[in-house]
Formats: C-alpha cells, structure tokens, sequence
C-alpha cells in the first residue's frame, strides 16, 4: 500500500524555483510556470505556518495528530491575524489585542507583511487571467517566502507562542 | 491624505541597492472581495547578474509603505498590498502572457 507523504514546506519553495528558474537565460519563462511558482511558494509558508503552530501546540502528540490538526487552519484567518499584526487591520478583538500589541514589535512582524502580499499574489496567480507576472516579481516572492519560513521555525519562543495562540484562537474548528 | 499621497516621497528614494522609479495606486478588489489599496512599486532593474531585488531592501519598502500609511493617513477606509514591479518588462519570448495553451 502506498505510503502518504505530508507536505513538506521546504520542498515546495524548491518546486516554486525550479519553476521559475526552469529556463536559463534571458527572456521570460512561460507566464504559467511563474503562476505556479508564485502560488507554490505561498503554500510553502501557509502549510509552514500551519505545521510549525501545531508542532507548538501538541509537542508530544503523534504526527498524524499533527498533521489532523494543521488543518484547522484557514487562509483567510490566518490572513486576518497576519494584517492585526503588520497593522493593515485594526483588531476590534479584546481578548487578543495584548498579543496583537506584542507582536508588532516582534520580528515576525516580517512575515505577517510577507503573508498578506504573497497571498493575494498567490490569488491573482491562480484566478486572475490579466494578472502579469514578472520573473523578477516572482523570484522575489519565492525568496520572501524562504525568508520567511526560516522565521517562522527561529523566531524567539515566546514570539512564536504569541503568534500560534492568536492563530488558534482565531482559528475555525472543521 | 490619500494612501498615494502618503507614499509619494518613496518616489525616485533608492533603498540599499533598490531604486523606486514610480509609484501608483490601485483600488480593486481583494482576494475575499473587499475593495483594498494595491501600491505598486516600480523598481529600477535588479543589479546585474540577479534575477531578483534584495530581499531586505524589498522589506525595508514594505516596511516604509506601512510606516507612511500609519503616520499620514488617518481615515484609512480600505486595506492595502504592497506589489514590485521591474522598470522593464520581461523580454518577450514568444510566450504571450494571455495565451492558454502554453506548449
């Protein structure tokens, strides 16, 4: 029987560069190949997040329970938290606006703003058929999101425990 | 202020190695619908022989976007995106970016 194999964030950013890197040279790769690219590196860090917040969340639990639980997590809401914290979004929520508050000042301030545009890239790249994009544009999403997911697994202990609590909190049973 | 306004001394700034040759806004809608600010920064070519811009000068315009944003505009009635752009397109090869077949 086959064997799943759990999506592994850092082969996805590979993927997204040899996406975009698939032709050498001068010119412009083919619009679809960056498309993908751009969408493949957001996935990256969404599944990145997800899997390092409940990582956070159930240290000692199995990693089917870990991999169960990181699909709790939805796009939009991460979204949501991401522009609380980048302050895009005013956040109307009391009973997170302490950890909203301390992470502004924290690095992962970073990928809260790297979050919000790479999503909606990653959107205009799967739906929009006017959206043009750009080698330059899409190589440099792909580093962010690199960039990103380092973050992510090295940020402070008491940053990431702030920024996987709101995420729970904010987070949709399914 | 209008969010453009409030980013309009970022024109022709250089940020590390960066150049910001124009700017301009688009209010359109999001990816859950709600109308948002799209600013568009275009930026000079990467430095010869990369592909790309450097990243911390990419976050350093993100992060000076944000700033102008939180200190100028004080009604701020939609949200907004930070979006890079290279002075010069691509060079064409022969791929349309519209085309739906792509062999």
């Amino acid at each position: 029987m086959a064997q799943a194999v759990p999506i592994d964030p850092s082969k996805l950013i590979e993927a997204a560069e040899e996406l975009a890197h698939h032709k050498t040279g001068a010119g412009r790769p083919r619009p679809v190949w960056l498309r993908r690219a751009v969408s493949t590196a957001y996935y990256g860090l969404f599944h990145c997040i997800c899997l390092e917040a409940v990582r956070h969340m159930l240290p000692s639990g199995r990693e089917e329970q870990q991999l169960l639980m990181a699909r709790t997590f939805g796009h939009a809401e991460i979204k949501e938290c991401c522009m609380w914290i980048d302050g895009r979004q005013g956040c109307s929520r009391r009973g997170v606006q302490r950890l909203v508050r301390e992470l502004k000042s924290a690095s992962i301030v970073s990928v809260a703003g790297s979050f919000c545009d790479l999503q909606e890239a990653r959107h205009q790249a799967d739906y929009d058929h006017l959206a043009v994009f750009s080698k330059a544009a899409t190589i440099a999403h792909i580093a962010d999101a690199r960039r990103s997911i380092g973050q992510v697994i090295s940020a402070p202990p008491d940053e990431r425990a702030a920024f996987f609590s709101l995420l729970a909190l904010r987070a949709k049973l399914i | 202020m209008t969010v453009l306004d409030a980013i309009q001394p970022m024109k022709h700034q250089t940020v590390g190695n960066t150049i910001v040759r124009d700017i301009h806004v688009e209010r359109q809608p999001d990816s859950v619908g709600d109308e948002a600010d799209f600013v568009v920064l275009v930026l000079a070519d990467p430095p010869e022989g990369e592909d790309t811009w450097p990243l911390e000068d990419l976050r350093s315009l993100r992060q000076a976007v944000r700033e102008a944003i939180a200190e100028r505009v004080k009604d701020l009635d939609a949200t907004w995106y930070v979006v890079f752009e290279p002075e010069h397109p691509d060079l064409d090869d022969g791929d349309p970016q519209l085309g739906f077949f792509d062999e």
